[in-house]
């Protein structure tokens, strides 16, 4: 402002007696203000003055857009595609399993109730070496219900948990199919052997 | 920044596994009908094909993909699959086994269409296992055509109850009474599919059918349970349970 107006005082055609006399006043009035004391400014001035100019944080979605939207490059290296491969077939195989296995010992909240029913199959003389119950409830798997082998009673026993309904089973002697000869509700299983029928009613009283 | 990198693409690439985890189905064996799931053949079950010889595995396959054209529901046939491998049976034994199951689902999907029904998947798996099980044609047809207007929960739970009874040789007359009573009443809960059950120790304590059926009726008509006939007949739930299986 000052040099502005030192321009003008310049540039200014040669005027009276009057005009000179105002235009010293002027510059005394300027140079009183320039040699004025600056008082300094309250306490927290600069800083409530700088909070205002802080940076806002981006919401979420702008940050979700702006990662969505920003360019980026993928490199890889054969090593490193393949253990992320394997990764990915380990999951594929995991997400799979999940999928598949049916709800014979678990059950979820809404699930079934599932009742505890305990096979036992006499061996006096301990002549097996491996039995196991396959049945419908456990997908006739021989490997999820494998019987252990009391030593004191003589007999192999395995408790498990079954859903309502219907079952039949055999027992597994040595790879070797045996019915229970205690059944008392039997079902030919058109291979030329006899399941025995098991029912589950879902309030623990689960045998036949 | 290539760090970053391999950790991007490592994190996209588990991203693509998730999502194919996600979709991932048990392939479709065939084209079902419009508007209904397309049979498939669980991933386990296709597992244990693969262990057979390729001709043998693929007329068992032949065989579940016939059961899925002809809109029959494929667990039972899987199930028997599954059985026959556990046990060790022979390839060409359990091909002509799924046959013979394939003409027991045949049979009682006509039976059903024959009494004016629609094979639902539910009976015709109950029905069709009876009639590969060995329930006599004729029991299942008076009751299919007896009952075909019940509801369908109590006409599915009906006929399970009659085809357990069947297999326990319980006469069919004694069994048609309790259904009357049970129908008429519409007593017949999920509880009376395992009837069978009472009738069996009944049988151990030296009761008679006859006596069973009758206790049965006067408890249908007042809308109990199973369980109130073996309280009536003289022993409880207890009586039922915790018997130890084989021995």
């Amino acid at each position: 402002m000052t040099k502005s107006r030192n321009a003008r005082q310049k540039d200014a055609p040669a005027r009276g007696p009057r005009d000179r006399d105002t235009a010293r006043l002027d510059a005394m009035i300027a140079d009183a203000v320039r040699r004025a004391p600056e008082p300094s400014p309250p306490d927290g001035f600069s800083a409530r003055v700088m909070a205002g100019f802080a940076p806002k944080r981006p919401s979420p979605l702008t940050l979700l857009r702006l990662w969505l939207t920003r360019p980026r490059s993928v490199t890889f290296t054969p090593v490193r595609l393949a253990s992320a491969m394997a990764a990915a077939m380990v999951l594929l195989a995991v997400g799979f399993l999940a999928l598949d296995r049916a709800p014979v010992g678990g059950g979820g909240p809404e699930g079934p109730t599932l009742s505890t029913v305990r096979f036992v199959l006499n061996d006096a003389d301990a002549s097996a070496r491996a039995v196991s119950v396959i049945g419908s409830f456990n997908g006739w798997e021989a490997e999820t219900s494998a019987m252990r082998y009391d030593a004191g009673a003589k007999v192999w026993v395995l408790e498990a948990e079954l859903p309502p309904g219907d079952h039949e089973y055999m027992f597994l002697v040595d790879g070797r199919p045996v019915a229970d000869p205690r059944a008392r509700l039997t079902r030919d299983d058109g291979f030329g052997n006899v399941n025995a029928i098991l029912i589950v009613n879902g309030r623990h009283e689960h045998t036949l | 920044m290539d760090a970053m990198n391999t950790r991007s693409s490592l994190r996209l690439l588990l991203a693509l596994a998730f999502a194919l985890a996600l979709c991932a189905r048990p392939a479709p064996l065939c084209a079902g009908e419009a508007g209904k799931e397309p049979c498939a053949v669980s991933p386990s079950v296709a597992g244990r094909v693969s262990s057979v010889a390729p001709d043998q595995a693929g007329a068992i396959l032949a065989r579940l993909s016939l059961a899925c054209d002809e809109g029959f529901p494929l667990a039972p046939f899987e199930g028997k699959l599954a059985e026959g491998l556990a046990k060790g049976v022979a390839p060409a034994i359990i091909i002509r086994t799924l046959d013979v199951k394939l003409d027991a689902f045949r049979h009682a999907a006509a039976m059903l269409r024959d009494c004016g029904l629609q094979p639902a998947p539910e009976v015709l798996a109950v029905l069709g296992e009876a009639v590969f099980g060995g329930v006599p044609a004729k029991t299942l047809h008076a009751y299919v055509c007896g009952y075909a207007g019940r509801e369908p929960g109590p006409f599915l739970w009906g006929l399970e109850m009659a085809v357990l009874l069947s297999r326990a040789g319980f006469d069919d007359g004694l069994t048609r009474q309790m259904l009357d009573a049970g129908f008429a009443t519409g007593g017949l809960t999920p509880d009376w599919r395992y009837f069978v059950r009472v009738v069996l120790v009944a049988r151990q304590r030296g009761l008679t059918d006859q006596a069973v059926a009758e206790a049965a009726c006067a408890v249908l008509r007042g809308g109990g349970a199973p369980s109130d006939v073996s309280a009536s007949l003289g022993f409880t739930d207890r009586d039922l349970s915790g018997r130890e299986l084989g021995k």
